[in-house]
C-alpha cells in the first residue's frame, strides 16, 4: 500500500520494486532500470536451470550469456542515447540563450 | 567483464598469464560496479570467475600460482573496503561475494562433508592438488569483518531515522490531544519537511533487503542482518524513551504499538517472520504496553510484573518514574505503587 503511494508521488528516486522497470517507457529507461531487468532475468533462468531436466541446464546456460549480451547492449545504447539528449539541449539551451541575449542587445534596423 | 562462451567440451576453468593477475584483480575487484548487467543476472559472478581461475592453478599444480591468487584476492577486497567502505551497496555486494567465494572453496573442496549436495558433474570440478583449508579460515575471518562493517554502515543511515520516525512522528492522528509539542529536533540538518517518518524507515528496510537480494546473499545472511537491523531500532527507540518525559504518555504508547506492527507487518511481507528479528523488539514491546496498562491497585502491579520479563527492574521503574499524564483521564503513578513494583520484582526476579 504505502509503497504505491510514494511510487505515485515520484518523490523518491529509490523504487522498492525492480519490477517497475518493465512498465517503463523505452526511452525513459536509465541503466538503473536496466540492470533491475537484468536481476529480474536472471532471477527467472536460475529457476529454469536449476530444475534438473537432462540436457536443459545447458542450454539454459547457453541462453543466459546471450541474454548479458544483450542487456549489455541495451544497457550503452541507453546510456548514449540519454548523453545524447543531454548534450543536445544543453546546446540547445545555449544557442536559446544567445538568442535571447542578441534580440535585447541590438535592437536590428527596422524595428 | 568479459563472459566467457559455455560450450561443451570446457571444463570450467579459466586460464590466465601470470603477468596479468594484477589486472585481473584490477578488473574483477577493484573497478567492478555492484551494480551492472552480468553481476545483476548472474549474482556472485566475480566469486564463481574467482574460483574457476583457482581451479585452474590447481590444475597445473601450480601453488605459487594459487597462492599468489588468493592473497590478491583477498587484498584486493580488502582495498575495496577501505575505498568505498561507507557505501552500503560496495559492503553488501563484497560480502555476497566474499561469502560465496568461501562456499565454492568448500563445494569443491573434495572432502566429503561438502559434497553432498553436488552433481556428478561438479564433483568432477573438485580441487585436486590443494587444501586450501587454511585460506578458507582467512577468507571467513574477512566476512566477519565485512559483515561488521556492513552493521557499521546501516546503523549509520538508520540512526538519525529512529527516534523521529519511531517516536516523535505522529502516525496517529488527536489521540494525544495535544499538539505535537515543539519537538526538538535531534537532526538539526534536516529541515522540517524533511523530518523522517515510519514510512522513511520503511523504505529504506526496503532498499537495504532488495539490495541484498539482488547481491544473491545468502538467505540466512540476510536474516541475521534484518534481525540486527530491528535490535538498532528498538534498542535506539527504547533509549530515548527511557531519557525523555515526553515520550513516556499513554498515547507514545500507543504510537510505538503500531509503529512495532508496521515493522511486523514488513517482515510478514518479505516472508522473514522466522528471522528472530521480532524477538529484538520484546522490551521495545513491553515498555510500550507498560506505558498503556493501569498503574494503581495491587493486581496492577502484579500484572505488569509478570507482563515486563524482557524489561529489568531498572528500565520497568526509569518507565513509571517517567509516566506524564497527556490528559484529565490520566493520573500520575503514585510513589508507593512504584515501591509496591519494586519490592515485588526485588522478592521475584525475572
Amino acid at each position: 500500500m504505502q509503497d504505491h503511494q510514494h511510487q505515485e508521488e515520484g518523490e523518491e528516486k529509490e523504487e522498492p520494486s525492480p519490477e517497475s522497470a518493465f512498465e517503463k517507457s523505452p526511452f525513459q529507461l536509465t541503466a538503473e532500470d536496466v540492470y533491475d531487468i537484468s536481476y529480474l532475468v536472471g532471477r527467472e533462468i536460475l529457476k529454469i536451470s536449476s530444475e534438473p531436466q537432462g540436457e536443459a541446464p545447458t542450454r539454459v546456460a547457453q541462453l543466459q550469456f546471450k541474454i548479458v549480451r544483450i542487456l549489455e547492449m541495451l544497457e550503452a545504447l541507453v546510456n548514449e542515447s540519454n548523453l545524447t539528449v543531454e548534450e543536445l539541449k544543453m546546446e540547445r539551451d545555449n544557442l536559446r540563450k544567445e538568442v535571447e541575449g542578441l534580440r535585447k542587445e541590438g535592437p536590428p534596423g527596422n524595428a | 567483464v568479459n563472459i566467457p562462451r559455455k560450450e561443451k567440451d570446457f571444463q570450467g576453468m579459466l586460464e590466465y598469464k601470470k603477468d596479468d593477475e594484477p589486472k585481473l584483480v584490477k578488473n574483477l575487484i577493484l573497478d567492478l560496479k555492484p551494480r551492472g548487467v552480468a553481476v545483476n543476472l548472474i549474482p556472485g559472478l566475480p566469486a564463481y570467475i574467482l574460483f574457476m581461475c583457482v581451479r585452474h592453478a590447481d590444475y597445473l599444480n601450480d601453488d605459487q600460482k594459487v597462492r599468489s591468487l588468493l592473497t590478491s584476492t583477498i587484498n584486493g577486497i580488502k582495498k575495496v573496503l577501505k575505498k568505498r567502505g561507507d557505501d552500503f551497496e560496495t559492503v553488501s555486494f563484497w560480502l555476497s561475494n566474499t561469502c560465496r567465494f568461501l562456499h565454492c572453496l568448500k563445494q569443491y573442496s573434495g572432502e566429503e562433508g561438502f559434497m553432498k549436495h553436488n552433481t556428478p558433474r561438479q564433483n568432477e570440478h573438485c580441487l585436486t592438488n590443494f587444501d586450501l583449508a587454511e585460506y578458507r579460515q582467512v577468507l571467513s575471518d574477512l566476512a566477519i569483518q565485512i559483515y561488521q562493517q556492513l552493521v557499521r554502515v546501516l546503523e549509520n543511515i538508520l540512526q538519525p531515522m529512529i527516534v523521529s520516525g519511531m517516536l516523535e512522528h505522529e502516525t496517529i492522528q488527536g489521540v494525544s490531544g495535544v499538539k505535537p509539542p515543539g519537538l526538538r529536533k535531534r537532526t538539526s540538518s534536516i529541515a522540517d519537511e524533511g523530518t523522517y517518518t515510519l514510512d522513511s524507515i520503511i523504505r529504506q528496510l526496503n532498499t537495504f533487503h532488495s539490495v541484498m537480494c539482488q547481491h544473491g546473499m545468502d538467505p540466512e545472511l540476510i536474516k541475521q542482518v534484518v534481525k540486527q537491523t530491528f535490535y538498532i531500532t528498538g534498542a535506539v527507540t527504547l533509549n530515548n524513551l527511557l531519557l525523555r518525559k515526553d515520550m513516556c504518555s499513554w498515547s507514545k504508547g500507543m504510537q510505538i504499538r503500531y509503529n512495532v506492527s508496521q515493522l511486523e507487518e514488513w517482515l510478514r511481507d518479505k516472508n522473514l517472520m522466522n528471522s528472530g528479528a521480532k524477538e529484538t523488539l520484546e522490551p521495545l514491546i513491553q515498555a510500550a504496553q507498560l506505558l498503556q496498562v493501569k498503574k494503581k491497585t495491587d493486581e496492577d502491579a502484579e500484572a505488569i510484573c509478570s507482563m515486563c520479563n524482557a524489561l529489568t527492574t531498572a528500565q520497568i521503574v526509569k518507565v513509571l518514574n517517567l509516566y506524564t499524564p497527556v490528559n484529565e483521564f490520566e493520573e500520575r503513578v503514585s510513589i508507593s505503587f512504584i515501591r509496591t513494583i519494586q519490592v515485588r520484582l526485588f522478592f521475584a526476579p525475572h
